[in-house]
This record gives structure tokens, C-alpha cells and sequence, in this order.
């Protein structure tokens, strides 16, 4: 479907999921565990604010000016894919201004067909989480079938809520051909596995 | 019952000297060293006047032109007459330009325009209030055209359009109903902030352009719009920024 | 007389072309959000006010700049009335050598309107200056140039032959679509309806999705509007092809109207704005 990242140029990863699912805290996640070793920056698509880059920059994971947020005109699904103008001008701002080794861009929370157009990302992981139903892996679509890594968050909220974290990743596995799944609690324990597949994407060979 | 007029006023600010010609309708008044005021004699202006106002302040000097009273524009004997009032300033100085309103009575047509031809480095302030019709009417049409050159760079060229009798030009993509509309254009500043705000009364705004200066727009009652043209009519302190282009 | 449309047209007209132009309102958020808009009559209404004034600028700024880049009809193709509608099929767009000026005979006499003008000869510093002057509002200069570079990477996928390269990298819209308009095949009539075709339909678009209004009735209010500014589209192509043959960006249109302008700023300025204008 698309080439590996060509080097000398920003990895540009999006990050993609439902509502509440915790991209944001994800990418919060990432900035902190990479921002030592590789040059980042990051793209939001709030629907309705710029919460999620105010949020991200207070927390204050990366440089402010590294953190731009992209309006959306109610469609955070077609800046993504259809028409991915608004996304690629900051993409590109940024590049031009830090030429930064990873580009994260995160949707805005959609729903479980909202993908990322390969015109605006090399790789995009897509997230989804225990509460939101541990049906949800099984029901597929294109952003838990598709996705270059699926994250299902929030696994210490499983017994809370009666998900079956393990069906879940029996369930993703079944319908993503092999591509990687993580399970993960982003909020409260470390994410080396995420890290490390991010890592590996930005340090693919030419 | 009057004809209409054509008639030209000029005023020149140069070497220290301070000269002026004109002949009714538009009478000059030396009111101040470095001020005149312009007094409309005998009514009007009528749909069909065309009246022209020259202005040339020299390097160095100052020139502020006001007007006596308000300006009320009526319609001529012939149904769509356009009355106008052309200002051209050449500007090596500080010019400004600060009328009383202008009220656009019911069927008149009213075609303002200044035009200044600003050196680099020299400043220019205009200050202007229209109204649309006296009380109980809805106004007439006006096109009030501004153009500004910076040393021959095209700072501003607009024209704002008004029309109490046009439904489109009155709602919501008009005036929204404001019976008044107001700008402060400052020139030869540096763009300046943007800046803004309403309430029950106006709704108003400040933009930089795309080069030293500035425009604020006020939409709203006519106390409304006064009210902001007032908080905004004195000068920033002279700018020591220059402007710089938003390519 | 048959009328001929380039079909490439239609792809300008299509607004899921991808040039960014679904995160931007026409400036109708502004009013939404002011409790001035709740149903199409209001959107008639807003489009009533800034077809005919703003609408008006840019459409004469695009229908210049296809002009700026057309080979002179009566040149080309004798028997093609002035619009260029009833051009001779199958192709008939210039070929690429043409568009860059070859020379085709007649006056060479530089800036002159009998010109040959390929896009070496156009000072698109000159027209991108005049329109920044009849776009007061700072924040709607950026949204124009947003928008031109957007349609600049668009254009340069879809025509590749488009000479867009003196334009700059954030050039004003009007005129990115004015050039593309012309690679598409069409004349500066048809940049001057596609300008407003496109306004008519962000600010419908955006009504539909902040106001959940209903879509059939906003699809009445964009073909009622198009319909009653036709004689918007014609004007603006008279006044675009007049300053381009004069080659003087001062002869485009100025008109505007107050509130939207205010409202405009506003906008930039406030939270939450779901449309970036």
C-alpha cells in the first residue's frame, strides 16, 4: 500500500480512535519517552477547541511552537482522509521549521472507520479502549483491521467494566493479519512496546 | 430648486505655508495653523454634485481637515443621481482627515472616495462616520471608497457598499441592520494589533493590513459607532516599527 | 451554437476535489454563533450581502488571472466567440509549449494586451499585492493564502503543465484558481463562477453541519443563489478580463460589506471556532 518512510524526512504517524479512547494521552506518552532522542512534533485535530493542544501543551511534553492545531469544519474524519489540506500545510509548516525525525498527528476522536489517508501519514496506529466494549476488535473495520498498530488502552479498566482484554486481543489478531496489537494502560504503567514500534518506524533502513 | 454642482477645493500644507482655494458648495475655512475646515454651504450635497477635494502636505508638515457640521446627502431632481466627494491627498507629511458623519437620506446616492498617495514614512489618519437615513428612515445607498498607496505599493483598496432600501446589503451579509458603520484607517504605522468587541450597540474590529497600517471597522447603532470612533481617534504615539508584508 | 465545457471543469467545481476548502464557512460560523442564522432564508440572506460585493473581488481576481495565462482567443481559434464557450473539441486546451509563451505570431510587444502571455510575463507580485489591498482583514488574507496553497498542490497534481510556478508558495486562491482554471480548459468567464460557485457552497456546506439545517433545502439556496448572481459572475469576468488585458490589477472591483468584515476578525480571534473562517 505505501513505501517505507524515505530517509532524511520526517515519520510522519498518525493516531487515530473513537472518542475518549486516550490518544491524546498517548501522544503525551510518546513526546515524553522519544523527545530525548528524537526531534518531535506534533499535529492535533480537536473538533471543537484546541483543548488537546492546550493539553498537550501544558503538560508541557514538548516545546510549545512544536504543537500546532489544525480546524476541522465538523468533519475530523475528512481531514484525515478526504481532503487533507489543512493537515499536510501543518505537517509541512513544521518540517520546514524544526525538520523534526517524527511527526505525530492525532485525529480527532471519530469513529471506527475514520483512517488516516497515506497522502498525510506513513504509519498510523489506531486506538481503542476497554470501556469503549471489548466487542469492538471483534467488529473490525478498517481503522482495528488496517492500522499498523492497534492499541487497546485502558486494560487495567477491564475487570471494572467486564471486558475481556484477552478476547479483545484474540479478536484484533483474527482480523489484522498479522499486524501488531499492544495492550496497554497509557495513564498509569509505561508503554515500551508502543515506544519501541514507533522507534523502529523512524529508524527503518533506506 | 438648487442644480447640481461640480466644484473643486484644495488645500496645500508646503514649506511652512499654508494655502487654500475654493468656491461654493465646498468652502474652506483656516481654523487652526495647520487646520482647516470644510463648510458645506447652501445644503446637500443633491444627487448629481461632484465635488472634489485636493490635499497636498508637504515633507514635514501637518494638516488636519475637519468638517463643520454633518454632512446630510439628499437625492437630486433625477431618480438615482449619484452625489460624490472625491478626497485625493498626496502625503509626504502627517494628514488627517476627520469629518463629521454623513447621513444618507432616503433614494440618495452617495459615492465617497479618498484616495492618499502615502511616501514611505509618512502618516495618514482618516476618521469617518456614515449613517444610513435621519431618524425613521432606512437610508440610501452609498459605495465609500478607499485606496492607499504606499510609495506606490497598493496598501488598501476597498469599497464598502451600503444600502437601507437593499434587503441583501441591509441583513445579515450587510450591516445586519446597523444603521451606522465607521472606520478609523491609520497609515504609515506599524500594522498594529488586531483587536475587537461588542455589545448591545456595535460591533467593531481592527486589523492590520497587509503593510504600515491599520483598519477598524465599527458596525452599529449611530451612538454606537460614535462611541468607538471617539475611544479610537487618538493618534498611536508615531511609530518607530515599520510594516511588514503577510506573505 | 453548441456550448462546450472542458470536462476537467467539473473536477474544479467538485468540492471533494482536496483543497481544504471543507474547514472554512464563507465566514457564516461568525454569524451562526451569534444566534443570526437558523434557517436557509439566512443563508440566502448572508450570500444576498457577499456574492455581489466580496464574492465579486475574488471572482473578478480568478477570471484576471485565467485571462493573465490565456492565449488570446482570436489568435487560437478564430471562429471561438470571446467567453471561449463552443470551442472545437476534443482538446481544447493550449498545449503546454503554447501556455509558456511560444511565440504564435502577431505583436510581440511586451505588456501589451495583444501580447502572447505565457506565465513569464505576468508580475504576479503585482495582482497577488492588489488583492491583499481589497482584502483588509488580516485574518482572511491568511485563509486566501491558505486556500492557494492548497489548490497549488492540487493543481500541480492534476496539471502538471498549469504554470503556476511564478505564483509563489502561498499565493492568493483567486488567482491559484484563476491558472488552474485555464489548464482545466476553461475561461475566465468560468474561474469567475467557480469562485462563486465555491463561496456559495462553503457557507451552504457549513449551514448543514453547525446547524443541522436540511441539506435539499441548502442545495435550493445554493442553485437559487448561483442562478440570481449570475449577472455577479458576468461582471466579474468583464472587470478580470479587462485588468488583465490592460495588465492592471488596479482596474479588479473593491466592493465589500461591513459586517461580515467585523464579524471575520471576530471570529479569528474567539474559541472553539469549529471552521477556520
Amino acid at each position: 500500500m505505501h513505501d517505507h518512510p524515505k530517509p532524511g524526512r520526517a515519520v510522519r504517524i498518525g493516531i487515530g480512535g473513537p472518542v475518549g479512547c486516550g490518544k491524546t494521552a498517548l501522544v503525551a506518552a510518546l513526546c515524553r519517552a522519544l523527545r530525548d532522542e528524537l526531534s518531535v512534533a506534533v499535529v492535533t485535530n480537536d473538533i471543537y477547541t484546541t483543548e488537546d493542544a492546550d493539553f498537550l501543551r501544558r503538560e508541557a511534553v514538548l516545546d510549545a511552537e512544536r504543537i500546532v492545531a489544525v480546524r476541522t469544519g465538523c468533519c475530523p474524519h475528512t481531514a484525515i482522509r478526504d481532503d487533507v489540506t489543512a493537515n499536510l500545510d501543518a505537517v509541512e509548516d513544521l518540517v520546514e521549521r524544526f525538520d523534526p525525525d517524527l511527526v505525530l498527528v492525532e485525529s480527532g476522536g471519530d469513529n471506527l472507520t475514520a483512517t488516516f489517508s497515506y497522502g498525510l501519514i506513513d504509519r498510523q496506529i489506531f486506538v481503542v479502549d476497554t470501556a469503549g466494549g471489548d466487542d469492538v476488535p471483534r467488529k473490525g473495520g478498517p481503522g482495528v483491521a488496517g492500522a499498523d498498530l492497534l492499541v487497546i488502552n485502558k486494560v487495567d479498566l477491564g475487570p471494572l467494566v467486564g471486558a475481556d482484554t484477552e478476547r479483545m486481543a484474540a479478536d484484533a489478531a483474527a482480523v489484522r493479519d498479522g499486524k501488531p496489537t499492544a495492550l496497554v494502560s497509557v495513564r498509569t504503567a509505561p508503554i515500551p512496546e508502543v515506544v519501541d514500534w514507533v522507534r523502529a518506524q523512524v529508524r527503518v533502513p533506506a | 430648486m438648487t442644480t447640481a454642482s461640480v466644484a473643486s477645493a484644495r488645500v496645500s500644507v508646503r514649506d511652512g505655508r499654508l494655502t487654500w482655494a475654493s468656491t461654493p458648495p465646498v468652502v474652506l475655512r483656516r481654523t487652526g495653523p495647520r487646520q482647516v475646515h470644510v463648510i458645506a454651504v447652501g445644503g446637500g450635497p443633491l444627487g448629481g454634485d461632484q465635488l472634489r477635494l485636493t490635499v497636498d502636505v508637504g515633507p514635514g508638515e501637518q494638516l488636519t481637515v475637519h468638517s463643520a457640521a454633518a454632512t446630510v446627502v439628499q437625492p437630486g431632481r433625477e431618480p438615482g443621481a449619484v452625489a460624490s466627494f472625491a478626497v485625493e491627498a498626496t502625503v509626504a507629511g502627517e494628514f488627517v482627515w476627520r469629518p463629521e458623519p454623513t447621513v444618507v437620506c432616503d433614494r440618495a446616492v452617495w459615492a465617497p472616495s479618498i484616495s492618499l498617495h502615502v511616501a514611505g514614512g509618512a502618516r495618514a489618519q482618516v476618521l469617518e462616520q456614515l449613517v444610513l437615513g435621519r431618524a425613521g428612515q432606512r437610508g440610501g445607498r452609498c459605495s465609500s471608497s478607499m485606496s492607499v498607496a504606499v510609495d506606490g505599493r497598493p496598501l488598501l483598496a476597498t469599497t464598502t457598499v451600503l444600502d437601507g432600501a437593499d434587503p441583501g446589503l441591509s441583513g445579515i451579509g450587510g450591516t445586519a441592520g446597523g444603521r451606522s458603520v465607521g472606520t478609523v484607517l491609520e497609515v504609515g504605522d506599524a500594522p498594529g494589533t488586531e483587536d475587537g468587541g461588542e455589545d448591545g450597540d456595535v460591533t467593531w474590529a481592527r486589523t492590520p493590513l497587509d503593510g504600515p497600517g491599520s483598519l477598524l471597522s465599527a458596525v452599529g447603532t449611530v451612538r454606537g459607532v460614535a462611541r468607538v470612533l471617539g475611544a479610537n481617534a487618538e493618534r498611536t504615539p508615531a511609530g518607530v516599527a515599520t510594516g511588514s508584508g503577510d506573505r | 451554437m453548441t456550448l462546450v465545457v472542458a470536462p476537467e471543469l467539473w473536477l474544479l467545481a467538485d468540492s471533494r476535489l482536496p483543497t481544504g476548502g471543507h474547514a472554512h464557512s464563507g465566514g457564516i460560523e461568525a454569524a451562526v454563533r451569534r444566534g443570526l442564522v437558523t434557517g436557509p432564508d439566512d443563508v440566502a440572506a448572508w450570500l444576498a450581502g457577499r456574492v455581489p460585493t466580496a464574492g465579486l473581488v475574488t471572482a473578478a481576481a480568478a477570471a484576471a488571472a485565467c485571462a493573465l495565462v490565456t492565449v488570446p482567443v482570436e489568435r487560437r481559434a478564430p471562429s471561438v466567440d470571446l467567453l471561449g464557450h463552443g470551442r472545437p473539441s476534443p482538446d481544447p486546451r493550449p498545449s503546454p509549449a503554447t501556455w509558456r509563451g511560444a511565440p504564435t505570431g502577431g505583436s510581440t510587444e511586451r505588456g501589451g494586451p495583444s501580447l502572447e502571455s505565457g506565465d513569464g510575463d505576468v508580475d504576479w507580485a503585482r495582482w497577488d499585492a492588489a488583492i491583499s489591498a481589497r482584502t483588509p482583514v488580516a485574518a482572511l488574507r491568511d485563509v486566501s493564502r491558505q486556500q492557494g496553497r492548497a489548490m497549488l498542490r492540487t493543481v500541480r497534481a492534476a496539471w502538471p503543465h498549469a504554470p503556476v510556478d511564478g505564483l509563489g508558495a502561498r499565493p492568493h486562491q483567486a488567482l491559484v484558481l484563476g491558472v488552474a482554471t485555464r489548464a482545466a480548459g476553461g475561461t475566465p468567464h468560468d474561474a469567475a463562477a467557480l469562485a462563486v460557485h465555491h463561496l456559495t457552497g462553503q457557507v451552504c456546506s457549513a449551514a448543514v453541519r453547525l446547524l443541522g439545517l436540511d441539506p435539499l433545502a441548502l442545495a435550493g439556496v445554493h442553485a437559487r443563489a448561483l442562478a440570481a448572481h449570475g449577472p455577479v459572475v458576468g461582471t466579474a469576468a468583464e472587470a478580470g478580463t479587462a485588468a488583465a488585458a490592460a495588465r492592471d490589477p488596479d482596474l479588479l472591483p473593491t466592493a465589500t460589506t461591513p459586517w461580515p468584515e467585523v464579524l471575520a476578525v471576530l471570529h479569528a480571534r474567539s474559541e472553539g471556532a469549529l471552521f477556520a473562517s
